[in-house]
């Protein structure tokens, strides 16, 4: 079925409701970064969205918008907890809490070079990563277990892998305090006992980069970024705990939802509302997933200054910030000149807040919230920060959004030929599989200085600094 | 892609960030185990590794959507929590009851050859007869 998208401004385009929609869609593209691949069901998928009970505003698409199931890659939608409005474990996504951190040395690019391979053979051995369990972390049994689920960031600090200031730079000091480990379930719990500090595969990653380009001056310097330094990018998630939760959730809910009386047009949209046993149990469990997840980060963290350490004599690395794009958050914003309790969802997309947040740190109180892009590999990645008046209840997009698929990108080029590629380019890549890197190729995503321009044009975000890679560690 | 004939087979079609699996056979535990192959191949070439654990599953289903993605699901398990990777799979069904067995391999002896799938979409799923071809068939969309 064809969507009419009608166009507000050149970056903003509209979706009418009809049928069953309860709000209007709004895509923040360029016309270049809609969706135009036959077959890409994205903006169906931002039409089916709108449908949810106590959705408010707009069913959202960020720049990077692609075809997911249940919700599109890069969609955002807020409920009005106090009205009847869901949760959906789909609008949170398989990996909850799936996110990216990034840590700044202190180093020049120059000083690094003369011991650049070392340091990637260092990663290469020091980040678990691809098929099957290994995590860097060995927990001592499901008690521990159920520590990482309750504390996050903050046990594996306390545990020493850490330091205080990694959580004042953290999303939510490192953990969520509402999580409920007593509701993940024991398959969830069999797949994250031996994970924690692993990378996972796909489009996960750990990249060596360097600041290559500024864009705001000032507030580069507040998050202690300048030309050349160097700095790591980690893009990992909850692993299989957090996909293990999302599979129960979706299950139960699918089983409640005629007895709450809600129909959705796509089985992945189940959802249950907010104020229900079934909404509470998934919320209580998706903040467990994502406090595993910021953990998990964390213990990557430790494993990278330890490479560094051991590879520069350095491993002073701090952490910028650390972001999560799929999750739903209960937040307070004003719809309708009222302020609402809300849940918003965010799959494939990024919080942004704006200067003069009380959830910021105080030392990036008036920068606004860092938000980190990963771009696709081989190519630039950015560093943004939260607007005032930032749109979709401050978020923004979440990468470069995926337009080949992985079947196809195998297709176009060889895993070994993408590697000399990269490495034509300077990029040193480690990697254990050559198909596996080979799905990643860059062109199989859209441009990402046009998805963060974009970003920045229609009042999302704005620009600080563009990284590029030096190395590559990935599946 | 494909290791199929026209009357058992599965194969893998592109889906932008993930991967669909369709798979088909004359009977419907021939199409489970055709789907538990298509899923692994995702991911992972056995090669000549003969099967060297078994391990049983039992679950309850109450539709035959649910069947195979709490079959799917099992492998993803498998592969994630115990590092073993599943080559075939036997089944007995009674009364929405389903018990079987995997044959597996560790990890280490597969080459790893895509992205590890790590859930199983309730979107667009697809498990039943075709009348008209005259065999099982299933369609789903695996998250990696």
């Amino acid at each position: 079925v064809e969507i009419p998208l009608v166009e507000e401004t050149p970056q903003r385009w509209r979706i009418e409701p009809r049928g069953a929609m309860r709000v209007p869609g709004i895509v923040f593209a360029s016309r270049a970064l809609l969706p135009a691949l036959e077959g890409d069901l994205s903006l169906q998928q931002v039409a089916n969205v709108a449908t949810l009970p106590g959705i408010v505003e707009a069913s959202y698409a960020m720049p990077d918008i692609h075809w997911g199931y249940g919700f599109p890659i890069g969609g955002v939608a807020a409920t009005d907890v106090e009205r009847g409005g869901v949760v959906s474990p789909g609008g949170v996504g398989f990996d909850i809490s799936c996110g990216v951190r990034l840590l700044v040395s202190g180093l020049d690019v120059d000083a690094v070079r003369p011991a650049f391979a070392q340091l990637m053979d260092h990663l290469d051995r020091g980040i678990p990563r691809g098929l099957g369990p290994g995590g860097v972390w060995h927990l001592s049994g499901e008690d521990e277990l159920r520590e990482v689920l309750a504390g996050g960031a903050r046990y594996a600090v306390a545990r020493g892998h850490g330091t205080e200031r990694d959580l004042a730079h953290c999303e939510d000091g490192g953990a969520l305090d509402d999580a409920r480990p007593d509701e993940v379930s024991a398959r969830a719990l069999a797949r994250g006992s031996r994970q924690v500090g692993s990378l996972g595969a796909g489009n996960h990653f750990l990249e060596v980069q360097v600041v290559d380009a500024i864009f705001d001056e000032a507030r580069a310097e507040a998050f202690g970024l300048h030309p050349g330094l160097v700095c790591v990018m980690i893009h990992s998630g909850s692993r299989g705990l957090g996909h293990q939760i999302c599979t129960d959730a979706v299950q139960v809910m699918l089983g409640r939802m005629a007895h709450y009386g809600i129909e959705v047009p796509d089985r992945q949209l189940a959802c249950a509302p907010v104020r229900s046993p079934e909404g509470a149990s998934y919320l209580g469990a998706m903040s467990a997933a994502a406090n595993y997840g910021r953990a998990n980060r964390q213990l990557l963290t430790e494993a990278t200054r330890r490479a560094f350490h051991d590879a520069l004599g350095d491993g002073d690395l701090e952490l910028l910030y650390d972001v999560s794009h799929n999750l739903a958050k209960l937040e307070w914003h004003e719809v309708g000149g009222e302020r609402r309790l809300l849940c918003v969802h965010r799959k494939g997309a990024t919080r942004a807040l704006p200067p003069r947040h009380p959830d910021l740190p105080v030392a990036l109180r008036e920068t606004g919230q860092p938000v980190l892009i990963p771009g696709s590999m081989g190519t630039a990645s950015y560093v943004l920060s939260g607007v005032e008046g930032g749109g979709a209840f401050h978020s923004t997009c979440h990468g470069a959004g995926r337009v080949m698929s992985r079947h196809a990108a195998r297709k176009r080029i060889g895993g070994g030929a993408l590697a000399k590629q990269l490495e034509a380019e300077g990029i040193v890549v480690r990697s254990h599989s050559p198909r596996a890197l080979a799905e990643e190729a860059p062109f199989s995503y859209k441009d990402v200085d046009e998805v963060v321009v974009t970003c920045e044009r229609a009042g999302l975000a704005r620009r600080v600094a563009r990284l590029r890679p030096l190395g590559v560690v990935k599946a | 892609l494909e290791a199929s004939s026209r009357r058992t087979g599965y194969r893998l079609l592109p889906h932008v960030a993930d991967v669909i699996v369709e798979a088909w056979a004359p009977d419907r535990p021939g199409c489970l185990d055709a789907a538990v192959k298509g899923l692994v191949a995702t991911f992972a070439d056995p090669g000549r590794a003969a099967p060297d654990g078994r391990v049983e599953f039992a679950f309850e289903a109450a539709s035959d959507e649910e069947v195979l993605v709490r079959l799917l699901d099992e492998v993803i398990f498998l592969v994630d929590a115990h590092g073993l990777v599943p080559l075939t799979v036997t089944l007995v069904e009674a009364d929405g009851a389903v018990r079987g067995w995997f044959a597996t391999v560790p990890v280490d002896v597969v080459e790893e050859t895509g992205a590890v799938p790590k859930g199983i979409s309730r979107s667009g799923l697809e498990f039943g007869y075709d009348a008209v071809a005259r065999r099982w068939h299933c369609r789903v969309i695996v998250d990696v």
